[in-house]
């Protein structure tokens, strides 16, 4: 049973998380930052639907996943502070978090390029673990545009893979529009040319996310192929830490009415007593997080020598 | 010994690794029912089935991006990449993901998988089936090259290879793979970063690459006769990790010091080799530092120009006597 509260919290997570985050970038603490604002319902809610056991590998707006994979406040802010105790030793920061523990695999910069290593897992998992475990890639609308988007896709069809396809469509590529890179009105229909299935879903709607992808994550393991789900979603910040949005400040506050976390008060009908007391635990533990980050050793990895 | 040839040494040494692990397959185009397009892993599929023979489409990306994901699991992908000049498609996974998992993820993943290719040059294949272009990857810390040129490094390269925690490319030389030499039955290996001296010395430092080390050995033979020169003849087998020891002793005892290789001169091998060599031993240096590789121009389609284009051992044994007036 899914505790919609405790969801709620984890979005709430990463947004307060990376605001705090970018304070670090901007005192020169952090570094360079791709945020995820608007998008928090996505990562939240697929993850929820996953079994722990799960694979995931992600593209380069990581915070949300990490939480939403379960990897803890503490030893992720000390990563991207470049300390020691991060989850990777300090030295992956937020572009190339990687934490097998809780099944979370590896994080793409480069556009497009997880999702041929998202189809080598699910083939590893299928062909020689002989789990029902599955795999879900996320990536964005904008990486149906690079060609190893359409390889690993195409692999993973041919080969029945039990792969989770998860597109985010924010309608942007870095502060472009989706008329320069995208021909058609929806990715999901670009699913028909592969032979998989695939729909839309409101992806700022954490309750239909979580419905759409545990469907979509239970057809996977049923029947052993890939499944696409685009969920449509709104960036409400910049692409990244030191390139403002081309968008108007207009623009986007027509799409902050969309705010998934407004959504996600509304539906679960919170108060404002509620609300002050869940953003006050979370900024309690992402202050402590920072703190003790701040005081941990840098990393020496790897050692010299 | 028994004889095989480099491609049935390679051949072997993938089935004795499939029998001796499961978790060992082969990805690639090709590569199943066909045996590949040079036929390497000919056999293999009949032997081991679809599950760790797997035909792909032509996706040169998606191959090496699979076999990234295959190995974050444990598992120990061969893939296979017909021409190395095809590398560029691929080049984003292997040196971009699969070199730098390592330190990404603070030791904690390693992509232990291996990318087979080969190089064409000298089989008239043309200017983008016959590129051989290892440079490239020795800025890729986290990723290791073997280059073997006889059978039996073939097979104890592979199985080292397979060992290997981290990434390895393997540069096959499809000229070699009709080559013949004795390689021992079962499992034996040749260590990374631990040149071979294949024939040795007191005048020169040959130090070859590939298909120019029997070139080189035909070099030394037909000097030592003519000449009364007596070449050293140093195969690094891996170019990454450079066995910088041998070679630096090597010319330390000759004092003359010639790379030859089929890559192009600028920025090539040699290039590294020669620096290396520079910083440890200039002071041996009896002559200067001669490169003996392809010119700075793609590779020429018609027979006749490509072997005008190619390194060959006269042109070394030319290259060798002027530094011996």
């Amino acid at each position: 049973m899914i505790d919609e509260l405790e969801l709620y919290e984890r979005m709430l997570t990463v947004r307060q998380l990376e605001e705090e985050l970018q304070k670090l970038c901007v005192l020169g603490e952090a570094g360079d930052l791709h945020f995820n604002k608007g998008q928090e319902a996505i990562s939240v809610g697929v993850c929820a639907a996953l079994k722990p056991t799960d694979y995931i590998v992600t593209h380069h707006r990581t915070i949300a996943h990490a939480i939403a994979k379960g990897i803890e406040v503490r030893p992720l802010v000390a990563e991207l502070l470049g300390k020691a105790t991060g989850i990777n030793r300090g030295v992956a920061g937020e572009m190339h978090f990687t934490y097998p523990p809780a099944r979370y695999m590896f994080t793409f910069q480069l556009v497009g390029t997880c999702v041929p290593v998202a189809a080598g897992l699910a083939w590893a998992v299928k062909n020689f673990l002989n789990k029902a475990e599955i795999v879900a890639c996320f990536f964005g609308d904008a990486a149906t545009g690079n060609a190893q988007t359409h390889e690993g896709i195409n692999i993973a069809s041919v080969r029945k893979l039990p792969l989770l396809l998860i597109c985010e469509n924010n309608g942007v590529a870095g502060n472009i529009g989706k008329e320069f890179y995208l021909p058609t009105e929806t990715v999901a229909e670009r699913a028909l040319s592969y032979g998989i299935p695939a729909r839309t879903v409101d992806g700022n709607r954490l309750d239909e996310v979580v419905d759409a992808a545990g469907k979509a994550a239970g057809y996977v393991r049923e029947h052993s192929e890939p499944y696409l789900v685009e969920m449509m979603t709104t960036r409400l910040s910049w692409h990244k830490q030191g390139m403002p949005d081309a968008r108007s400040k207009e623009e986007i506050a027509e799409l902050a009415k969309r705010d998934p976390l407004l959504y996600e008060e509304k539906r679960l009908k919170m108060t404002e007593a509620e609300k002050k007391q869940l953003v006050k635990k979370v900024s309690t533990r992402i202050q402590e997080a920072i703190a003790a980050g701040r005081v941990a050793p840098l990393s020496t990895f790897p050692e010299p020598g | 010994m028994r004889e095989i040839t480099y491609l049935e040494a390679i051949n072997e040494a993938l089935r004795e690794a499939m029998e001796r692990e499961k978790k060992v397959f082969l990805m690639g185009e090709q590569i199943g029912a066909y045996g590949g397009a040079f036929k390497v892993t000919s056999g293999l599929l009949q032997k081991f089935g679809p599950e760790r023979v797997m035909d792909t489409p032509i996706s040169e990306a998606a191959i090496v991006g699979a076999a990234v994901g295959a190995s974050l699991l444990g598992l120990k992908p061969v893939a296979e990449i017909m021409y190395m000049d095809f590398m560029p498609l691929s080049m984003d996974q292997l040196v971009t993901h699969a070199a730098k998992l390592h330190y990404f993820s603070g030791g904690q993943l390693e992509a232990g998988m291996i990318l087979r290719t080969q190089y064409s040059l000298g089989r008239a294949h043309g200017a983008q089936h016959s590129g051989f272009l290892p440079a490239w990857f020795l800025q890729a810390p986290g990723l290791k090259v073997a280059v073997p040129s006889t059978p039996y490094d073939a097979k104890g390269l592979l199985n080292a290879a397979l060992k290997e925690r981290g990434p390895v490319l393997f540069v096959e030389g499809a000229m070699l793979y009709k080559s013949k030499g004795e390689v021992p039955e079962g499992y034996y290996e040749v260590p990374f970063g631990q040149a071979e001296v294949k024939r040795g010395g007191k005048d020169i430092t040959v130090v070859a690459i590939s298909r120019m080390v029997p070139e080189a050995l035909a070099t030394a033979e037909s000097l030592a006769s003519s000449k009364g020169i007596e070449v050293e003849v140093v195969d690094p087998r891996t170019i990454q990790p450079l066995d910088k020891k041998t070679i630096v002793d090597s010319v330390k005892k000759t004092g003359r010091l010639v790379v030859a290789s089929d890559d192009m001169k600028t920025g090539g091998v040699g290039a590294e080799i020669g620096a290396t060599v520079f910083e440890e031993a200039i002071d041996y240096l009896k002559a200067p530092l001669v490169r003996v590789c392809s010119p700075d121009i793609p590779v020429p389609f018609a027979p006749p120009l490509e072997r005008e284009y190619m390194p060959n051992a006269q042109k070394l044994e030319q290259a060798i006597e002027k530094l011996f007036p």
